[in-house]
């Protein structure tokens, strides 16, 4: 008869796992909470992000190069057609431009849908608050992930410089001042979103009511408002400080930044309802500058102070 | 004063709560807790689901704010009260493991776990040999290089335990470690637990499976409906509940027909009844049809324990198996306790009921008085 007799303090079943010893740190070994600390974490959330997002950027790179090929198409079918080239070689490049507002929403979602919803959609925050505060991580990730974005958007224009390059032997110096206003537009199109990814659970969510508002809300509203009498320049509109990418090119002076509409009644109808409409064209320089830089404070401040008072 | 107040006064608390309520809108999720976690110890937390356990674990991550009372963490050898100002510095030295980790898929254990080690502030020039160690810990390095999405996840909860400790911390919190593991993670996971033990780290676990926790733990508290119900070492609540469990294995009692197994049941509580140490009125065997096992319930003397074995031998019964395991007596423990605290809910509510109807019958007599006042000369 075998017998077997154990007791409680035996851990029967807890079998011999070859353990590695591993090696334990002294604490003051350890960088110290501070500033340093802080920086580092900055530091390393950068170069994670940029290694996690790296998928989205050559995605992104795609897109950029899609959008030229199709433009590029259509200057190709318009030339064996006879079509007139431009003869400057800012209208040629001006001619890319017809998609970059929408170039620049679609980099703007992808990079900052998720930037604050995923933690709290896919529970990664669990892990992450109790060791960064998220004003450090929204920080690192905001960097990167802007980083990316604008390398994205400088692709896109690199491509059209290039052409443009081989098409007129060389490439107007404006076209990096248009590069630059698209840079800007898209450093508050991602606060905007950024802001939009605090207040969603899903990332799915921020991206999709991001482009609906950017795309179709503020047209239509910036529409109503023209359409009331309303005269005064309408920077309260993020999707009209994109107006100044194209503009550049040819920048009215300040008096001449909006023009006078007059509706006819219909079709065939030659006289009008007697009304004038003001349509803004661009925002100023100053203006672009300085409300571009408004909307992007008061965005992330919002997406900060939202974050941070979003619990898991 | 307890034997266990007497232990606590000279072991070092690393974390306390104090009064501790958590409170979602109307629903109190934790209520007015206190309890202390002694440095080098392994407190088991156990509980059913919704009774509190993560959102406690959660408040002591800070990821959740408590709703009244404060948690204090050991810093600088005193207890400092956890607050906004004051997190940085009393977590940075916890390690913790909230519910069901969830990773980048795209990105790697070694670069995940690179990111939280540094971010931690573990120095730069080691953190590739820590990662290295602690990914061989898990028998993971084979993985090391490989993008998370693909991981099982068992996997990913050994990553997510590595998470934890990969900054080397003093506190380690670990909410339900064992979630999804097979048995050979789970033993694995066991081993680490006790390594970690060890190494002097003061341990929170938290875990639905009864037989993890009593492996490994020192003391083990009970939480339901928000409240500790029990929080003591195993060999004190098993005094408290004044018995204990022995699992017995007859050779070949499978192969025996209902009648003779009915039989030797009654041959065998004979004979153990008188040895158990419990009334005469308890029934002190068990048996299980299924399984064919017997359990013996006694007081948990050792002295008794020892003179059951000794009579089931000189009965000449064929003993395979005889033994006392923590997990059977926690689970008898732990069903007890909630019963009580069942028992206890079921009380107030009739007794808040009660009130209540005696309330709303003392306003319908005060109603019909006020009718016949109103209404002289009328009957109702």
């Amino acid at each position: 008869m075998s017998t077997q007799i154990e007791h409680s303090n035996n851990v029967k079943s807890t079998p011999k796992i070859p353990l590695i010893e591993i090696s334990q740190l002294e604490q003051t070994e350890k960088i110290g909470v501070g500033m340093r600390r802080g920086w580092i974490q900055i530091k390393k959330t950068v170069s994670f992000e940029f290694l996690r997002n790296a998928k989205k950027f050559m995605a992104m790179l795609i897109t950029a190069l899609g959008i030229y090929l199709l433009f590029l198409i259509i200057q190709l079918i318009q030339e064996n057609q006879g079509a007139e080239m431009p003869t400057e070689a800012v209208d040629y490049f001006q001619s890319y431009l017809g998609m970059i507002d929408l170039l620049i929403l679609i980099i703007g979602t992808t990079f900052f849908g998720s930037i604050i919803a995923e933690d709290f959609e896919k529970q990664t925050g669990n892990l992450l608050f109790p060791k960064i505060p998220k004003e450090r991580l929204l920080i690192g990730r905001f960097f990167a992930r802007y980083v990316y974005a604008a390398l994205s958007v400088a692709f896109f224009y690199l491509l059209v410089g290039i052409t443009t390059f081989i098409e007129y032997n060389g490439v107007p110096k404006i076209v990096w001042g248009s590069m630059l206003w698209a840079e800007w537009y898209l450093f508050g199109v991602s606060a905007f979103i950024t802001m939009l990814s605090s207040m969603f659970k899903r990332s799915a969510t921020a991206m999709i009511s991001g482009l609906l508002l950017l795309l179709i809300i503020f047209n239509l509203l910036s529409m109503i408002f023209m359409f009331t009498g309303i005269t005064a320049e309408p920077l309260y509109f993020l999707t009209y400080y994109s107006n100044i990418i194209i503009e550049w090119f040819n920048m009215p002076a300040d008096d001449n930044r909006f023009r006078e509409i007059a509706f006819k009644r219909g079709p065939g109808v030659e006289a009008s309802d007697g009304n004038t409409y003001y349509q803004w064209i661009t925002p100023s320089a100053t203006g672009a500058i300085v409300g571009l830089l408004i909307y992007a404070v008061i965005c992330l401040a919002i997406a900060y102070f939202v974050y941070k008072r979003k619990q898991v | 004063m307890t034997l266990q107040d007497d232990l606590n006064k000279n072991k070092e608390p690393f974390v306390r709560f104090e009064h501790v309520t958590k409170k979602f809108g109307n629903f109190t999720a934790v209520s007015n807790i206190s309890f202390e976690i002694f440095r080098g110890e392994v407190l088991g937390f156990l509980g059913p689901n919704g009774a509190g356990k993560s959102t406690t674990m959660k408040m002591l991550a800070r990821l959740l704010r408590p709703t009244e009372g404060t948690i204090f963490i050991r810093a600088n050898d005193h207890l400092a009260p956890l607050t906004n100002q004051s997190k940085d510095i009393l977590l940075n030295n916890v390690g913790f493991l909230i519910e069901n980790p969830t990773f980048y898929g795209n990105m790697t254990p070694r670069e995940i776990l690179s990111y939280f080690a540094e971010l931690k502030g573990y120095p730069h020039n080691k953190v590739k040999k820590r990662v290295e160690e602690v990914v061989e810990m898990v028998e993971l390095s084979d993985w090391i290089d490989v993008k998370m999405k693909g991981f099982s996840k068992g996997m990913r909860q050994k990553i997510g335990i590595m998470s934890a400790i990969v900054h080397d911390p003093d506190i380690v919190i670990l909410d339900e470690p064992h979630t999804g593991l097979d048995p050979r993670a789970r033993a694995e996971i066991r081993t680490l637990i006790l390594k970690l033990k060890e190494m002097g780290k003061t341990i929170f676990l938290s875990s639905h499976l009864l037989y993890e926790v009593s492996e490994v733990a020192d003391r083990v508290a009970i939480i339901s409906n928000g409240k500790i119900i029990a929080l003591d070492t195993l060999e004190n609540l098993e005094q408290r509940a004044q018995g204990s469990i022995i699992e017995l294995e007859l050779y070949k009692l499978n192969s025996y027909s209902d009648d003779e197994i009915a039989n030797r049941i009654a041959q065998l509580n004979q004979i153990v009844e008188p040895l158990t140490g419990l009334a005469p009125e308890e029934n002190s065997i068990r048996f299980n049809p299924n399984s064919k096992q017997i359990e013996i319930l006694f007081n948990g003397n050792p002295e008794n324990q020892l003179k059951i074995f000794q009579a089931l031998f000189k009965a000449n019964f064929q003993v395979l198996e005889f033994s006392v395991p923590k997990a059977g007596l926690l689970e008898d423990l732990y069903l007890k306790f909630m019963d009580e605290e069942d028992s206890n809910q079921k009380a107030l509510i009739q007794a808040n009921q009660n009130i209540a109807s005696n309330s709303k019958s003392k306003t319908k007599t005060k109603a019909k008085t006020k009718t016949k006042t109103k209404t002289p000369g009328v009957k109702v």
